[in-house]
Formats: structure tokens, sequence, C-alpha cells
């Protein structure tokens, strides 16, 4: 009777259990592209159709320990993974039974060790990340990654490729190659081949398609169980996308697309007059419509509405230190080396002898060889190792070694790091934190002197601190620790190392920090009232305070300082009382004064009403030079805050 | 050497590129004894802190001037290490001339003068240490303190 059908067709038919899941995928994402087209679902979708079998080859082949990273196409790796069409269905219409609650949608899944994300790519440092935690837990699980062929036009994913071979981790590559990167066609955007790229970096290559059941089971099963020996492995699948690749837009010819799907297993055994088909094809049927009518009739997400209440700010006096800043980070680094085994630091030359470029970590690398990672010269990659070694449970701390790199590991901290616990609803966390240098006055150049720290403010789901030379960075660094719900992104200028933290006295005046997390450090005269209020973070708190000594000395000003430790989310709670009073401010920061922290701050201050009459913003004019007087007049220092005290209040 | 010096502590060759270091922190008290392979200083190069240990043991004397944020050049000689047995060694010739002196004469009084402050005193022949804890000090206050202790 099926004599006909090709020899992969009747052994799909023979496999009544894959074949429930294929044709699952299959009528769930038909009827996904259906509520598209009705309006029912918003954005868009973009399906596998045609590209079931490798996800279920491949998952199928899994154990429940793996994790599983999938991308903008990945209904049917969820479904291969969690066969709960129900909370996609109800992702997909954006309710609150959805498998994210409706946050995600559908190009943002999350599930135990599952995870999609539509930035193509993204995931795959993500994957090494969760991959590395497997190896020092010494577990055999693996992290599996599928990508398209249209990926391997992202730089990460030849970091991330380069870091999994060179520590041996258990990364398997999936690479559905479906010929088209969207609409190009592989051939046109893919120089050379995949399996070159994978011998390129010493990893193990299998190839297969969809369209041999046998072949592709066979290569699925022992490419996981080769990367569950310990070698990363990449999994090349030739397989065809039937459907377009979003709802509607293809152009790809009529005939093209026939020839494959008269090539596709699952069609040629729908086509197929067969009583266990047809009840198979009903059971489908009728789970999705059911999921379709619960999914409907579930409420949609609410914005968050509890009330924030801030608490009041409370001054304390600023415990006296003299701890040299960089053996207070290094302490810190190795105290919670110490006490947390899931500890983990990841970066460039960070281990021993060598200690990192600015020598914090110094001997750590001996003190903890298998937990202090040097890398390969790839940000974004250790960015995203970090968070996939956080989603995993550890508490990564990695090191860009200049603050004029973190824009090369800007998505795996916009798109990936700061994303992944809304779209879980907290089911994911990210204990993740950046440390890196930033700032001049070292004749470093254009590219190694910058404040870049802005471009980091304001990004939803995470935290931005900058460390002062008044705050130890061990307390400051404990702050950060006891914070680790959202990642964050630690600001060490680099002319604080050799600093001994600690507050210098400064006759006439105190020293005074906030009660509680993320202090903000307050110079304030003792017997006199300030006339102007100058606020600032990092190392500027040493210009400030300079600046605030030379106006009272050359024009009896009297100022009020304010250094913030936490510049992102920003508050302005502990300095509007002050600015209430004097109604003049002069913001400072290194980085451009442009759209920055002062313009943040004038902003919030006018929002709550207190009076301004005058304001400066003071920030770098320019691009730092390398000449040691260009760049001293490039950037804010005492002379020139000094200089706009005096101005404003003239 | 002069009597009693035991060792000179050298700023060492660190960078390919520069031989113009920052001096980022002193570690140690100007005179103390201290041991070998102790941290006495650090220096920081184009893209690195450096540590600058003692190569024995002896009582530090750092070159007169030195302090935190200054620019040292390699083969500069930052302190000598001398015999603790040896009191009040010589070492007027040991050091290379380095920056001018700071004044300090308002140091340790714990008061902010003004400018405008310090030319009143200087006028009126007021001398400061009697504004010793006042903490910031005018040109109004010396002038009040003037007219109240001339009566």
């Amino acid at each position: 009777m099926t004599a006909h059908l090709t020899e992969s067709a009747r052994h799909l038919l023979a496999d009544v259990e894959l074949l429930r899941k294929a044709l699952t995928i299959r009528r769930t994402e038909e009827r996904l592209l259906q509520l598209c087209a009705e309006g029912a679902v918003r954005g868009t979708v973009h399906t596998a159709i045609g590209q079931e079998l490798p996800a279920l080859a491949v998952i199928g082949a899994l154990g429940t320990d793996d994790w599983v990273f999938s991308n903008h196409r990945g209904h049917a790796h969820f479904l291969a993974r969690t066969d709960d069409v129900e909370g996609l269905v109800a992702e997909l219409l954006g309710r609150t039974t959805g498998v994210c609650g409706g946050l995600g949608g559908s190009q943002h899944l999350h599930a135990k060790r599952f995870m999609s994300n539509g930035i193509v790519g993204g995931l795959t440092p993500i994957a090494v990340g969760t991959a590395l935690a497997s190896q020092l837990a010494g577990t055999d699980a693996i992290s599996v990654i599928f990508l398209g062929d249209g990926a391997f036009g992202e730089g990460v994913v030849y970091e991330a490729l380069n870091i999994a071979a060179c520590w041996k981790l258990p990364v398997l590559i999936v690479v559905e190659n479906n010929g088209y990167a969207q609409s190009t066609p592989t051939a046109a955007a893919l120089a050379g081949t995949i399996r070159l790229r994978a011998e390129a970096f010493d990893i193990e290559y299998r190839n297969a398609d969809s369209w041999n059941l046998s072949g592709l089971l066979s290569a699925a099963r022992d490419a996981v169980t080769l990367c569950r020996s310990g070698r990363p492995t990449l999994l090349e699948i030739q397989t065809y996308r039937l459907s377009a690749h979003s709802k509607g837009d293809d152009h790809r010819s009529r005939g093209e697309i026939d020839e494959y799907r008269a090539r596709d297993v699952l069609s040629q055994v729908l086509t197929e007059n067969d009583d266990l088909i047809h009840a198979l094809e009903r059971s489908a049927s009728a789970r999705v419509d059911d999921a379709v009518r619960h999914g409907m009739e579930a409420a949609y997400p609410l914005p968050n509405v509890a009330a924030s209440t801030t608490p009041p700010v409370l001054w304390t006096e600023v415990a006296p230190a003299s701890e040299v800043a960089s053996d207070s980070i290094y302490r810190f680094l190795h105290d919670t080396l110490a006490a947390n085994d899931a500890a983990v630091l990841i970066g460039e030359d960070i281990g021993a002898p060598y200690g990192g470029a600015f020598r914090i970590t110094r001997d750590l690398g001996h003190r903890f060889p298998a937990r202090v990672r040097s890398t390969p010269i790839s940000e974004a990659a250790i960015v995203g190792t970090g968070c996939g070694v956080a989603l995993a449970g550890g508490y990564p701390i990695v090191e860009i070694m200049f603050g004029d790199f973190l824009p090369l590991a800007f998505d795996q901290i916009l798109n990936h790091a700061a994303k992944f616990s809304y779209l879980s609803r907290g089911a994911a966390m990210v204990p993740l934190i950046v440390r890196t240098p930033m700032g001049g006055r070292r004749g470093y150049g254009a590219t190694h002197s910058q404040s870049l720290e802005k471009h980091f403010m304001g990004i939803s789901g995470i935290r931005v601190v900058a460390l002062n030379s008044v705050m130890t960075p061990h307390a400051l660094y404990s702050d950060v620790l006891a914070h680790v719900d959202q990642p964050c992104i630690v600001i060490e200028h680099k002319s604080l190392y050799a600093r001994r933290a600690g507050p210098e006295p400064v006759p006439g005046f105190c020293w005074a920090m906030t009660q509680g997390s993320f202090p903000v450090v307050r110079l304030s005269p003792t017997a006199a009232a300030a006339s102007v209020t100058v606020v600032c973070y990092g190392q500027m708190l040493d210009e400030v305070t300079q600046a605030v000594l030379l106006a009272f000395q050359e024009e009896e000003i009297i100022s009020e300082a304010y250094c913030l430790s936490l510049i992102s989310p920003l508050q302005v709670d502990a300095l509007s009382d002050s600015v209430s009073r004097t109604q003049t401010l002069v913001c400072v920061e290194e980085g451009s004064g442009e759209a920055g922290f002062g313009s943040e701050v004038v902003a919030q201050l006018v929002e709550r009403g207190v009076s301004l009459r005058r304001v400066r913003r003071l920030g770098a004019t320019g691009i730092v030079p390398a000449a040691g007087s260009l760049e001293m007049e490039t950037i804010p220092n005492a002379r020139t805050v000094c200089e706009a005290i005096k101005e404003i209040c003239g | 050497m002069a009597d009693g010096i035991i060792a000179q502590i050298v700023v060492p060759q660190l960078d390919a590129n520069t031989d113009e270091y920052h001096l980022a922190d002193l570690s140690v008290q100007d005179h103390s004894v201290v041991k070998a392979r102790d941290c006495v200083a650090v220096v920081e190069t184009s893209k690195s802190v450096f540590e600058i240990e003692t190569p024995s043991s002896g009582r530090i004397y750092f070159a007169p001037g030195f302090g935190r944020g200054q620019a040292v050049r390699a083969g500069q000689v930052l302190a000598v290490l001398v015999d603790p047995a040896v009191s009040n060694p010589d070492l007027s010739t040991t050091f290379q001339p380095v920056s001018e002196e700071s004044d300090s004469s308002l140091a340790g009084l714990g008061a902010t003068f003004s400018n405008a402050a310090l030319r009143r005193l200087r006028e009126l022949e007021i001398p400061p240490e009697l504004f010793r804890g006042k903490g910031l000090v005018r040109a109004a206050d010396v002038e009040a303190y003037f007219k109240e202790h001339r009566r």
C-alpha cells in the first residue's frame, strides 16, 4: 500500500510518535499564519513549515538537562522540546496563559532550559556560557544552538565558535541551511562553506538533510553523542522552508517551492489516505483548535501598576578607609571566588601571571584556575558567555579590558542580558557583572580614553554603577553582588585604580553618604549655606572636590557636591533638596555632555518641580586627543569645573 | 653611594613605548623599615599597573618631593634603602633634583582660607593660626575678627 512512498516517508509513517509531533508542529504553525492573517496575532511570525524533522531529530536525541537555544524561527524547536502547543498559541495571541505571559511573542520563547531570541546568531555565545557552566559543574549536559545559514554573516557567531573550540565546550551548533538568508540565496551571502568554517575552528562537522530521515536521525544522535563526550560539534542540515520567510514575503518561484514540497517527507505522508494519518490529523487539528479557543478566552496581560515608594533620604558618615582601589577590587573578586563555587571571572588576559591589563585579577588565575578564564579578543562573546553562565545559575564577573571596547558587546547587553528576566517573567535570572575601566587623563588617545557609560544609561533591565574615590570598591561591589536581580555594568575609572579610597578631609566641609545600597556621596559645607549644587559621578568627584575648594579660595563661592554611585536607573532624590535651596546646578561628567548624565539629572529635577534658575552641564568637548595638553582641555578638570561654578554664580 | 646605603630603588623600564610613567601610589611610609620584596610604589604605564618592590630589607628614604600623581622616568632613583642602624644618613647627593617644594604652611589648621582672606590676614598682620578649626574663612571673617579684637 505504501510502496510508492519514499523510504523516509515510510520511516515516518512507521514512527507514529515522531509523525504525531511533526504533524502537530505543522498544523500549529499553519494556524498561526491564519491567525496572523485574521489579525488575532500581532507582529510577525516566522514559521518552520518544512523544517519540522530537523528540530525533532536533534531535540529528540537530547536529555532533560541539556540546553536548547533557538532563533526567530523557533516554534518547531519550542514544540519539539516542550510539546506545549497551548502555551505557544496563547503566547502569540498575547495572553497571560502564554509561555511567557504574552511578553515575548513569537521570537522570544522561554521554557525550562529553552530560549529563543530575535537577534540572528546572538544566542550563540550564551550557549557557550551554559556549556561552560556544565563543564565547570562536571555534568554531561550539552548546549544546542540552532542557527540558520544566514547567521554566518554575524561576527559574534565566530567569536563564540572560537571560544567553544578553545575551551572544548559541549556545544552543538545545528545549522538548518534552508538555502536562504531571509530572501537572499545562500550562495550570494555565504562565501566558502559551512563545513570549512567548522574545520577552521577544529570543530567536529557532521551533515544530514531533511529528506533522508534515517540519515537525519542517525546524524543527530551521532552529533549529540560526540558533543556530550566533550567535542564541540557542528551539524549542518540541508532543509527547505515551504512557507514564506515571515507571513507572506516570498519571492521564490512556485516551481521551486513545489519541487521541495514534493520532496518533503511529512508532505508525502500526509497525502496518504490512511486511517492512522486521518486520526492523527484530527487529533492535531482539534488540539490546535482547543489551544486557540482557550488562548482567545484568556486575559491580556496588564501593566504592572505596583506603586513604587521612594524611601526617605537618610545621611550617614562616610566610613574612613585607606585601601588602594585596585587592591579593594582584587579583594572583592578573591572573596567572591572563595565564597561561591559558581563565581567565574571571564575576560581578556585576566589569567595569571599577567592578571589583566590593569593587573586587577593578579594571581587569581593561579588560585582559581578553572574559574578565571582568559579569553580571545571577543568582547561580544565574553559578555554573552557570561550571560550564559548566569542563566545556568552561576555568578559571572566579566572584564572588558577598556570601556571603549564595551560597544562591541552592546547587543549582548541590550538585546540579551537585559531582557531575559523580563521576558521569562523572572524565571531566567542574569546575575551578570560587567567590569570595565573608563576615562582619560592617561594619553591613550581617542579609542582608549572615552567615558561611554551614558550609552548604557536608560536601558531597561540593567544597572550602571560607577566607582568613586570616596567609597571603597569592595563596599560598592558588595552592593552590586547583593542586587544581581539585574545585570550590572560597573564603571571603574582607570585613574582610580591606584588611588587610596576613602574620604580625604577638606577643611570647612564634611563628607556624608546616603544610607542603603548604592550610596550617594555628599561634600557639604559644615557651617555655611551653599549657593551652588554640583553633581557628578565616578572620578569626576576628585575634580569637583578640587573645584569646590578653588571656587571658595578664588571667589568665596560655597558649593555643595554630590556624587552618584548608581547612574542608571538614575534617581535625583538625594540632591533635590540642595538644588531646591540653591536653584543653581552644575552637572559634571567626563563623557560628552550632550544627551548625557547631566541632561537626565536636569530633566528629572525639572519634572519634580524643582526650580532651577541657572544650570550648566560640563562634559568632554569633543573626541579625546592623545596629546596631554589637548586631552586636559577636552575633558572636564578642576579648573574648568571651578570656572563653571564661578560663571554660573557670577 | 653614601655610607649606610644598601641599595637604590630605580624606576625600571616597563614599557617599550615610553620611559615616562605615572607614579600612582607610594605604598609604604617614608623612613619606615621594609622587608625584601615589599611593594613600595605603584607605577602606571600605558596599559598596566606595576608594583615596584624592594630588592632587600632596610629603612626606606624616598626621593624628596615625590608624590602620588607625578611623572617618573625609567632609570630615575625613586628611593634608597639604608641600614636601619644608621641614623640621619647623608643623602644630599643621592637624589636627582625634583619638583618645587610645596607650601604647606596652612596645612593642618583645619580651615580653608579664601585668597581674599589670606590677603587681609597679611595686610592686618593677623596670624592664620588664630583661625584654626574655623572651617571656611572668608575676608569678611577676617574683618570681623579684626574689628572685634581691635576694640
